[in-house]
């Protein structure tokens, strides 16, 4: 790697200052999450250079000034954003390893200690392998190249965007590119072995926010067991150390996750750290929209349960507004693909000239048979793709339904994870593509970023039952 | 009663244990690989390529929009090679030609400065290896480039 030690720094600690800036202006103070709250600053971070890079590309300008440009936009969040940080106070919630015994103590510390230590192991070995292979290369890293060649949305980038002979999916959203292209700009060229810093980087960053959540949840033995399992995976493994955005999605699923908790549990950050996760998970991949929509219904359904308020969850409230900020990135994406003319391969429909719901119609007799099992025997039922926990999290929403009928926070979260489990078993029946091999090739690593969802769910229907906020 | 109660516990421990020996050797084998990446490009890159190396030395040391590379075969492993070497050459753009259809002929000027490479007489096939010179070959592979005027045929 061609990058030096300040390089590095320069890479990596510009969007977290950044970050830190973001948190300062959305008042979201260390002390209020511990653990998560370095992962919520990397990922705000991120969002803020994201959206930078997508300003800078779009206007073509030069790539050389970035990093300096945007060490200008990071010190001003930092200058700006730490008097707030310092002005807000704010207590921690609750979690179960204070209360815990010192041997459970020491063992989630220590595992977290180890797991983070991994983690972070796996980021530095990407350091030694070039990106040349896989959706990784002939994706991801690919358009960020692209964009580097042509200095950025030019002519030349939506002609070669447009060129089915060099790269696919023209319409995916821009934040896995312009965070390689980052890397880009610090090496001063195209390089193959930095191009995946700030992504892989998102490993231990999802680490954190996931132990966050998991501390609360569950007893620190439960969540250790479970953060254990679920890093410790051949999946994570292997999607810890690609630049692809399985990784991004994941991670913006577990902050706007914890945000969601804490708004339920009667906490004001918790909008706001919900609508920075949403954000993130939306513009790292379309599959948001499938995530977005499960967590929309489930909501929408648990609200008419008896832990539910009815048409009183549904009242319009002032923290709602917060929702403009996914949208933004959202609507980033769309008008990018409406200007130029770019639509997805399984939604628009200009594959087969049939949209996805008649395909889901016309096709699931045919595949229901071959899809559902496939799913079953190879991701919610195996131990080596899984670890069990799709399958423990659903037994144990099955066995114990009352545990999360009751907990108004719980109860979307568990109906959003099975709807996103059958939309996903949906979008492979609807395919267009050619069954086996796009769910040989894809299936294993998309439903893998439900999994940190299904370890907090186990971990609730584990863990103490929490008694409502008055 | 209390062992009753102490054994999730204890197993969880037990799994943990368990996981923690393997995290513990691809920790080890990760900084080993993070040793490495301080070896420079082309260690690296000989090691991530392996017996592909020499096709991308091969192509990096020539003027890759004047010359054509051609895959032998199409087994998975020659698929592997084309798109590992395609993504390390980028931004120079090779065509491995051997999944062309047949009939194939690219439209005069699409191709660049390797148009001189192909006849575009009217009904002329796309054949450009009875038009260039083999400049070099490996294991599966063969590289051609334009002849000079004294080996054109």
């Amino acid at each position: 790697m061609s990058l030096s030690a300040l390089e590095l720094a320069g890479l990596f600690g510009l969007p977290l200052a950044a970050g830190i800036g973001v948190l300062g202006w959305l008042r979201l103070p260390p002390a209020c999450a511990r653990l998560a709250w370095i992962a919520w600053a990397w990922l705000a971070g991120l969002l803020v250079l994201g959206l930078f890079l997508y300003a800078w590309v779009l206007a073509c300008a030069p790539f050389e000034r970035v990093p300096l440009a945007f060490g200008a936009l990071a010190a001003l969040l930092l200058a700006t954003g730490l008097p707030r940080l310092r002005a807000t106070e704010r207590c921690a919630l609750a979690d179960e390893v204070a209360a815990a015994p010192a041997w459970e103590r020491w063992l989630w510390r220590a595992s977290l200690a180890a797991l983070l230590a991994l983690a972070v192991s796996r980021v530095a070995a990407t350091c030694a392998v070039p990106v040349m292979e896989g959706d990784e290369a002939n994706l991801w890293t690919l358009r960020a190249k692209l964009l580097w060649q042509h200095g950025g949305i030019s002519a030349g980038f939506l002609a070669d965007s447009a060129d089915i002979e060099l790269i696919y999916h023209a319409d995916y959203p821009f934040l896995n590119a312009v965070l390689q292209l980052w890397s880009f700009c610090w090496a001063g060229g195209i390089d193959d072995f930095a191009a995946r810093l700030a992504i892989v980087a998102c490993g231990p960053a999802l680490w954190l926010a996931l132990a966050g959540v998991l501390a609360r949840s569950a007893r620190p033995w439960i969540g250790a067991v479970l953060l254990w399992l679920v890093v410790s995976l051949p999946q994570t493994q292997s999607g810890s150390r690609v630049a692809e955005s399985d990784m991004l999605s994941a991670f913006g699923m577990v902050v706007a996750l914890d945000g969601w908790l804490r708004a339920r549990a009667g906490r004001g950050e918790g909008w706001r750290v919900l609508a920075l996760g949403c954000a993130f998970f939306l513009w790292a991949k379309n599959e948001g929209a499938l995530w977005i929509t499960a967590a929309l219904g489930g909501s929408l359904y648990a609200a008419f349960l008896p832990s539910g308020a009815g048409l009183a969850d549904l009242r319009p409230r002032r923290a709602w507004l917060w929702a403009l900020l996914p949208g933004l990135f959202v609507a980033a994406t769309l008008s990018y693909n409406l200007a130029h003319g770019f639509s997805n391969d399984l939604t628009s429909g200009d594959y087969r000239g049939k949209g996805m719901l008649a395909l889901l119609v016309e096709q699931t007799p045919a595949r229901f048979f071959v899809v559902g099992p496939w799913f079953g025997r190879e991701i919610v039922f195996n131990g080596i793709e899984s670890g069990g926990l799709f399958a423990l999290a659903l037994v144990l929403l099955v066995l114990r339904p009352r545990r999360w009928m009751r907990d108004r926070a719980v109860a979307p979260l568990a109906l959003a994870f099975t709807a996103a489990l059958y939309g996903l078993v949906a979008v492979y029946l609807a395919t267009p593509h050619a069954l086996p091999l796009h769910m040989e090739t894809s299936a294993r690593r998309v439903a893998w970023t439900l999994l940190p969802i299904a370890a907090v769910l186990v971990a609730h229907q584990l863990g103490r039952e929490r008694r409502e906020p008055a | 009663m209390s062992i009753a109660r102490c054994f999730p516990a204890l197993l969880g421990c037990g799994l943990i244990a368990f996981l923690a020996r393997g995290a513990w050797h691809e920790g080890r084998a990760n900084l080993e690989l993070a040793r490495r990446a301080t070896a420079g490009r082309e260690a690296l890159l000989r090691d991530a390529l392996g017996e592909d190396c020499e096709l991308h030395a091969a192509l990096s040391r020539l003027d890759a929009e004047r010359v054509w590379w051609f895959e032998e075969r199409l087994d998975p492993r020659s698929m592997q090679r084309f798109f590992r070497v395609r993504n390390l050459l980028y931004p120079v753009r090779v065509h491995a030609l051997r999944d062309l259809p047949p009939g194939w002929m690219p439209a005069p000027g699409s191709l660049g400065p390797r148009d001189l490479l192909v006849d575009h007489s009217p009904g002329a096939p796309f054949a450009p290896r009875a038009l260039l010179a083999e400049a070099d070959r490996g294991n599966g592979w063969v590289i051609y480039r334009r002849p000079v005027a004294a080996e054109a045929k």
